[in-house]
């Protein structure tokens, strides 16, 4: 019954890893760049940045559906090949029992992908932030401002040093 | 034969006529789509940050969606646990066409449908277009769920009922003090992190 389940199952897991990675670093980029959370954007352009969100997150999409037709494997029952325009949607839908994902492992890959998303788009910022040398110097008017809303102006790590502080004027 | 089952075969049978509508039904019904496209909305929502009055209704609904798909799984266990219909594909075999591998489990309700409409409706306070867009991406995702032969009409619309519900019930058991209490404790946890 499960002849074709391990090759699968290992496919999928490293699809599915890439796909929730890809989408995940879109949606952050985009939602990153709607709320200006320059801390975590990679490009200093807001509209420059919600195109890049849209084709990572889109690529995600893309990639997990349209692989079965670029790489061979035992899509189906019979042998290693290639999936076809007429068989490709198809051959993504595979019980969890004979390669597929369960609910469980599709959840801790998306937190997975969710975690390495948010952590890819802090390094990258802070790098560019460093290299462009725009890590801002707090001003007056922004210690109120704490948690995420200092991602507004800083990168992640000086956030994170600043909510350690405890430097807030208000906090609630 | 019941109605519920007429609608099925009614909506199954508009498969294998066009491969265009074949591959979007199937990729829509897909185990791999449709809960991506929820769990990225939760997640969209945790960033969106616009003002400080609704970062805090975003983020309380990201710990509310979450809070709904688990009860929901547990209240699909519970009803499959007490009513065990055999899928379409089983008990219509000669009038169902499958086009999805054959699921094990249950056919009433229809789980993954089920959570689609509790996502949905659980956003929906947070924000309408995320809500709206979430709304039409499961209604579609039912009716995959039909078209490719692995629930009946009833048991897709039944989950949507369930879904709505169990957003509304969490909703009103989150505003209780003890567990808002704990959730805006999370909550300042995070912001120290500069996560909230």
């Amino acid at each position: 019954m499960n002849y074709f389940n391990n090759d699968i199952r290992e496919l999928f897991i490293n699809h599915y890893v890439i796909y929730v990675y890809l989408s995940c670093f879109g949606t952050l980029q985009l939602v990153s760049a709607i709320s200006n959370l320059r801390g975590i954007m990679i490009l200093s352009n807001v509209r420059a940045n919600k195109i890049l969100g849209i084709i990572f997150l889109a690529s995600g999409f893309i990639f997990f559906f349209s692989a079965p037709l670029f790489i061979s494997a035992q899509w189906m029952d019979y042998g290693n090949s290639k999936a076809t325009i007429e068989n490709f949607a198809s051959v993504r839908n595979v019980n969890d029992i004979d390669g597929g994902l369960h609910g469980t492992a599709q959840f801790l890959l998306f937190l997975l992908g969710c975690i390495l998303s948010f952590f890819t788009s802090v390094i990258i910022s802070a790098i560019l932030m460093f290299i462009n040398n725009n890590s801002k110097t707090l001003k007056v008017n922004e210690q109120k401002y704490k948690g995420i809303f200092l991602l507004k102006n800083k990168n992640y790590y000086s956030s994170l040093r600043f909510n350690f502080r405890g430097r807030f004027i208000n906090d609630d | 034969m019941m109605i519920d089952e007429k609608i099925t075969i009614f909506i199954n049978n508009l498969n294998s006529k066009n491969l265009f509508m074949d591959s979007f039904f199937q990729i829509f019904a897909s185990d791999y789509l449709i809960p991506v496209i929820c769990a990225l909305s939760i997640f969209s929502l945790w960033f969106l940050v616009l003002d400080s009055k609704r970062l805090l209704l975003n983020q309380k609904i990201v710990f509310y969606s979450i809070s709904a798909i688990i009860i929901t799984n547990f209240f699909v266990w519970l009803i499959n646990s007490l009513i065990s219909r055999p899928r379409p594909f089983v008990t219509n075999s000669d009038e169902i066409n499958l086009m999805f591998y054959a699921p094990t489990d249950p056919s009433f309700p229809a789980n993954p449908v089920a959570i689609g409409f509790a996502v949905a409706m659980s956003i929906f306070p947070a924000n309408k277009y995320l809500g709206y867009f979430l709304l039409v991406v499961s209604i579609i995702f039912s009716f995959s769920r039909v078209y490719v032969g692995v629930f009946y009409f009833v048991d897709v619309f039944s989950a949507a009922i369930l879904g709505f519900t169990v957003a509304i019930l969490v909703r009103k058991i989150m505003r209780i003090k003890i567990i808002n209490y704990i959730l805006m404790k999370q909550i300042k946890i995070l912001r120290t992190l500069a996560l909230s």
